[in-house]
């Protein structure tokens, strides 16, 4: 089993002036995200100024609980950074949060239910409890565009990502319900 | 009123070096930078001395001075980079060409892009080292760190509001292949494409296959533009640059997938512009080039461009609409209404990152691509689409 959901040597967040107390919050499992003062426009990632209004100020918005609806998704087949070479297939997802206005975080699905004899993927931390559990790669096929999910933490040496789980949180089944329904697809196949 | 420089310059010479698959071109990208740039003057039967501009896209490699000093080019008067990466300056790189040559800053403007990334690193692919900060370090770290991936969130998206399918795509990337058949030139000549082979085909990241996706290829493309006035004294007839556009809508270079409008090529802006400028609607064009990062992008830019509504770009493409229709299947129903990509493109002729694309929206206008459109009078060329900034251009014969 592996410590984190990608193997070893893949990129990991540094902090600037501009970001480092949200990398600071993920690190004691907080999801906090900027929210202005003067308009209440939320934003990510940390930027200094309001887009909305240029203002300065904001406060930092506890997702509590840090739950979210994925937004899209993609199932990746081909390695685009050398620590990758073998990993595919995994999961890229978007997770708008409705707590947050609907801002959204770039992260991975994981299944922490695991189960169908697939090697579990990494160890992760669940949001409300320090306790470590092994993360499974979710099937394909279970992932859809609005699902309720929410966060799992991960925990490197000095920096902390918030993935994400399926979630059967009633605020995150009420948001995928709020979510608006995929199309039904278009047809037709003369070409 | 009509826009100021519309018609007031022209492309009077187009030229490219040959396409070749990655990695296979041993010739330096900087050779072939300064061969496509002779070889637009031959074309349009200019001295490379009268040369007085560089303009280049993409962060290319080959700054304008050096290709300047390696021709023995007297005097530049303009060397100009258009910000942004991938092919969002495929058309505004020769918007500020256009620019140079109407303001007078110069009278003879290369406008080029050379990419042989064998030679160097693989466009898209990440070199990230241990730690990313900024921008990359709420992506990168999640493993979002190609072009095709977030194309594919996007596309994503798109089916999901408005029930686009993988047939759609397909639909694109067969237009891109069935012309390259026709075209020697093009990297994928001899390799045609079906739907079969496209729907087998595996993904790169799904719902994108491998022939969703560009391919990477090495080579240099160049057009040169002057005034109507100079072009007189020039072989070629001049095809007018009617409009130019670039620009990005709202918050389009939001990270982590937070941008608004998600589900589009940030085009809507910049395509008001563009068709205004023009004075011309979507109807009057008979032929475009609409670059293809990954296909469900291109039907982004078709309905970004009012070429249909948002939402309908998956309809849109079916019954060979895209296609030349010499090479549409029979009885198809809307053969040939707005072929696209009439060399193959980014998919099937060559990456050039979309310079390829312009000097196809020149044969089109001078009558002599391998895809012919009969009587196309008016091209567009779309550049760059789900970037920011894109650029637009309109020309005419
Ligand atoms: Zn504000």
């Amino acid at each position: 089993m592996a410590d984190s959901y990608f193997p070893k040597g893949m990129p990991l967040p540094q902090g600037t002036v501009d970001d480092q107390e949200y990398w600071a919050w993920t690190r004691r499992h907080r999801l906090m995200i900027q929210r202005c003062t003067k308009c209440g426009t939320f934003r990510h990632n940390p930027i200094p100024f309001c887009y909305n209004c240029r203002a300065l100020e904001y406060v930092w918005v506890d997702q509590i609980p840090p739950i979210g609806v994925v937004y899209s998704f993609t199932i990746v087949r081909a390695p685009a950074h050398p620590a990758l070479v073998g990993r595919p297939p995994f999961n890229i997802v978007l997770v708008e949060l409705p707590r947050a206005g609907g801002v959204r975080l770039a992260s991975n699905l994981v299944d922490l239910r695991g189960g169908d004899g697939k090697e579990p993927v990494s160890q992760v931390a669940r949001w409300n409890s320090p306790a470590k559990v092994p993360a499974f790669e979710p099937d394909p096929k279970s992932i859809y565009v609005g699902m309720p999910v929410e966060v799992v933490w991960e925990d490197h040496e000095d920096v902390t990502l918030p993935l994400f789980m399926p979630s059967a949180d009633p605020e995150a089944v009420a948001a995928a319900e709020r979510h608006p329904k995929a199309a039904p697809p278009k047809t037709g196949r003369t070409g | 009123m009509p826009w100021s420089m519309r018609d007031k310059t022209c492309i009077v010479g187009i030229g490219e070096t040959e396409y070749t698959p990655w990695g296979q071109q041993r010739r330096s990208e900087f050779q072939l930078a300064c061969e496509a740039t002779l070889k637009a003057c031959e074309d349009a039967g200019l001295p490379v001395e009268q040369v007085d501009g560089i303009c280049g896209y993409s962060d290319d490699r080959n700054n304008g001075c050096r290709i300047a000093t390696a021709l023995g080019i007297p005097q530049l008067r303009f060397n100009n980079m258009f910000w942004g990466g991938g092919g969002g300056g495929a058309a505004g790189n020769v918007g500020n060409a256009m620019m140079a040559v109407y303001s007078g800053m110069a009278n003879y403007v290369i406008a080029f892009r050379a990419l042989a990334q064998g030679q160097f690193s693989r466009f898209g692919q990440s070199g990230a080292g241990p730690r990313v900060q900024g921008d990359g370090a709420h992506s990168a770290p999640f493993a979002l760190m190609n072009p095709v991936h977030n194309y594919a969130l996007q596309t994503r998206r798109h089916m999901h509001e408005y029930g686009t399918t993988e047939d759609h795509l397909c639909n694109i990337s067969l237009a891109s292949y069935k012309h390259a058949q026709r075209n020697p030139r093009a990297v994928m000549y001899g390799r045609p494409l079906t739907r079969e082979l496209y729907h087998k085909s595996r993904y790169i990241s799904e719902p994108l296959h491998l022939y969703d996706c560009c391919q990477e290829t090495d080579g240099s493309a160049a057009v040169l533009v002057t005034t109507p006035e100079r072009a007189r004294d020039l072989k070629q007839r001049p095809v007018y640059l009617m409009a130019a556009a670039q620009g990005t809508g709202p918050r389009q270079g939001a990270f982590a997938g937070n941008k608004p409008n998600f589900a589009t090529a940030n085009f809507s802006e910049t395509a008001r512009d563009l068709w205004a400028r023009a004075g011309i609607e979507p109807k009057d064009v008979q032929v475009a080039q609409v670059y293809e990062n990954m296909t469900g992008m291109v039907l982004m830019s078709i309905e970004d461009h009012g070429f249909c509504k948002r939402g309908e770009g998956g309809p849109f493409t079916e019954g060979g609409r895209l296609e030349h229709k010499d090479v549409a299947e029979k009885g198809a129903p809307n053969a040939g209404k707005l072929p696209i990509n009439t060399s193959g493109g980014n998919l099937a002729e060559a990456y050039t990152h979309g310079l390829e694309l312009v000097n196809e929206a020149v044969r089109q206008m001078r009558g002599t691509s391998t895809c012919q459109v009969e009587g196309a009078e008016i091209c567009l060329v779309a550049a760059g689409p789900g970037v920011a900034p894109v650029s637009d251009l309109i020309v005419r014969r």
